[in-house]
């Protein structure tokens, strides 16, 4: 790792104690979202905030060796897809799309309110790596304005 | 029976599984497109007896309406979902060679995105899910006009990015009014209760939504966007937007004014409004030398004769109105995709340099012919009873006004055939021996099938007839659509 890539030591350090937290804290909101305020939304977003802060902190490369734009765009097509093919499940299974066909198990506990979990999983999955993938996009772009003035001088 | 939420489904679900086929080939993409279309022009076609029959209420996840998300597949909204399964068939099968430079699978997932919000927008019964299906619709179209990254491309995205989103904004604003004053999101409801609801911010709602959807619908002072945008796009997504999306606006402007407020007294308003539209589009498409832009500037003018026609408000001059929505997508479909490969063909959009070509392209050009002739209204072609019935209707309310407009739509007309025919005559003089040849396969069956549609309803125009005649009473019996919905329980 090149040591003078991202920003200072002191927000590195900040960096690293804060990310694991808030990618917890993501997956609780995602996780009890269908029995607290919260839901796959706000902890989507959770989790991309936690890859946006690695990548303001330690550059771009560094994040893009762990995940890369590319496989960021797959994940979040899983997820568009998980959701589609649970409300197809549901059109097949009881005629309505998005019908909730599982057990719908006792209120308030972790295991309840049927297909909720998964379709909030699926759209962490959709949303965080989208709002990260749009971020990197936007990097990129930043990178090609900043580059381009360099060549009009040669 | 097949459940119509498939329309909007299978669109979305091909849009999503084209990224994972892409690792496998990127041509994979262009057929997924092909395919899908495909199977929603089927669907259309398995709905449409059973929707003459009975509107189908649709409810999503099985929440009862005025809670949940429903859909209501009526004959008016059939009649519009069918249109944009057609020509999105014919454009994917156009795609197929047309679209080579860039990220072809991208495209394609943008044209099915555009697909499903164009659908959810004519079929759905809520007006925010509505709300959502018109983003899709309208940033699935900012990117794919901006696709082939040239300047004007790039210039002309940004241009429709941002009215656009004024639109939007301007849409989600009227929606958290209604929701304050009617608790309901719901249309069915809404209109139930919209009577009742006494408030100065009812007008301002309604104003909002108009503005907002007519940015999208092309109406006269909201229009700066359309010609740069379809000029500038590539020749398949101008042949979309023009045959369809410009129309999904007007049918968001017509269901709002309609069904949701019941605003009858407006509708003289709109009337003006569409001729006016219609003038400006007419005289502007006059003065151009680019042939597309000529053919954007066209589609305002017919987008404004199609809210006139709706305007007038009898069940004929609406089935008119519909008649025209059918005959404009045909022929403006046909059009922008026969010009699509003249231009390739001699990489200009400049009409002087199209001399001749009538000669190296025959069966292109003949196809162009037949759709301009068709738009300017002559038979035996489908723009000819379409625009019949609605001078017909119009002059058989016995009002002076529209009398008067009707004078305006005939004036416009002349125009037209003027712009047309100077096109034409262009296109059809000789010059000398150019390396030019006919347009592939893939190009000339979707345009011949065009073709062939505009010629055979414009002989038999009763083929569809009874189906509009069941739309626009559709649409004229608010009760019956609050029936249908909040009945449904």
């Amino acid at each position: 790792m090149e040591k003078h890539i991202g920003m200072t030591p002191i927000v590195k350090m900040i960096t690293r104690i804060i990310c694991g937290p808030m990618l917890v804290f993501g997956a609780y909101i995602v996780l009890y979202g269908h029995i607290t305020p919260g839901g796959g939304f706000p902890g989507g977003v959770m989790v991309a905030l936690a890859y946006i802060l690695i990548t303001l902190a330690y550059g771009r490369v560094v994040v893009e060796s762990k995940v890369s734009g590319i496989a960021a765009s797959v994940v979040d097509d899983i997820g568009a897809l998980i959701f589609w093919s649970v409300g197809m499940i549901g059109l097949f299974i009881g005629g309505n799309f998005l019908l909730n066909f599982l057990e719908k198990g006792e209120p308030f506990h972790l295991l309840s309110a049927g297909t909720l979990i998964i379709n909030n999983i699926a759209i962490t999955l959709k949303v965080g790596m989208c709002l990260y993938a749009i971020f990197l996009a936007l990097a990129i772009l930043q990178r090609v304005v900043i580059e381009k003035p360099k060549e009009e001088e040669e | 029976m097949v459940n119509p939420v498939l329309l909007i489904v299978i669109p979305l679900g091909g849009a999503f599984a084209i990224p994972l086929f892409a690792f496998i080939s990127k041509h994979l993409s262009k057929y997924i497109s092909m395919i899908v279309a495909l199977a929603m022009l089927i669907i259309v076609g398995v709905l449409i007896p059973a929707v003459s029959k009975n509107p189908i209420v649709v409810k999503i996840g099985g929440f009862r309406p005025p809670f949940g998300i429903n859909l209501v597949v009526s004959p008016f909204s059939l009649f519009f979902a069918g249109i944009v399964s057609l020509v999105g068939f014919l454009v994917s099968i156009y795609a197929i060679k047309y679209i080579q430079k860039g990220d072809i699978d991208k495209y394609h997932l943008l044209f099915l995105l555009f697909l499903a919000g164009s659908v959810g927008v004519v079929l759905t019964g809520d007006i925010f899910n509505m709300f959502v299906f018109f983003e899709i619709l309208c940033i699935s179209s900012y990117a794919l006009v901006a696709y082939n990254r040239d300047k004007d491309g790039v210039e002309a995205g940004i241009k429709y990015l941002i009215q656009g989103s004024v639109g939007s904004a301007f849409i989600l604003i009227g929606i958290g009014l209604i929701y304050g004053l009617c608790g309901s999101l719901n249309m069915a409801d809404i209109a139930n209760q919209i009577h009742s609801v006494n408030s100065p911010l009812l007008f301002l709602a309604l104003f909002l939504f108009i503005t907002g959807f007519g940015i999208e619908g092309a109406i006269f002072p909201l229009n700066a966007w359309l010609p740069d945008a379809h000029s500038s796009a590539p020749s398949t997504i101008s042949a979309v937007l023009s045959g369809f999306a410009i129309e999904v606006g007007i049918y968001a402007v017509v269901r709002f004014v309609w069904t949701v407020f019941g605003a009858s007294n407006l509708l003289h308003f709109l009337a003006g409004l569409g001729i006016l539209t219609l003038l400006i589009g007419e005289l502007s498409a006059f003065k151009q030398n680019d042939i597309k832009r000529l053919l954007a500037y066209s589609s305002i003018g017919q987008i404004g004769l199609i809210l006139f026609a709706i305007s007038i408000g009898t069940a004929e001059s609406i089935s008119g109105g519909l008649f025209q929505v059918l005959s404009h997508a045909l022929s403006k479909a046909l059009l922008f995709l026969a010009a699509g490969y003249m231009i390739w063909k001699v990489s200009s959009r400049k009409i002087e340099e199209m001399k001749g070509i009538g000669v190296r392209m025959p069966i292109t050009s003949f196809c162009f012919l037949i759709g301009a002739f068709s738009l300017v209204g002559l038979p035996p072609f489908i723009g000819f009873p379409s625009k019949f019935i609605i001078i017909k209707s119009a002059l058989l309310t016995h009002q002076a006004y529209f009398y008067f407009l009707v004078g305006a739509v005939l004036l416009g007309t002349v125009i037209e055939i003027s712009y047309f025919f100077k096109l034409l005559q262009g296109i059809f003089s000789k010059t000398e021996e150019t390396g030019i040849d006919e347009a592939p396969l893939t190009a000339l069956v979707p345009m011949v099938i065009l073709t062939l549609l505009i010629v055979g309803i414009g002989v038999y125009p009763q083929a569809i007839n009874q189906f509009l005649h069941l739309a626009s009473h559709n649409l004229i019996d608010k009760m019956g659509y609050i029936e249908q919905v909040l009945g449904a329980l």
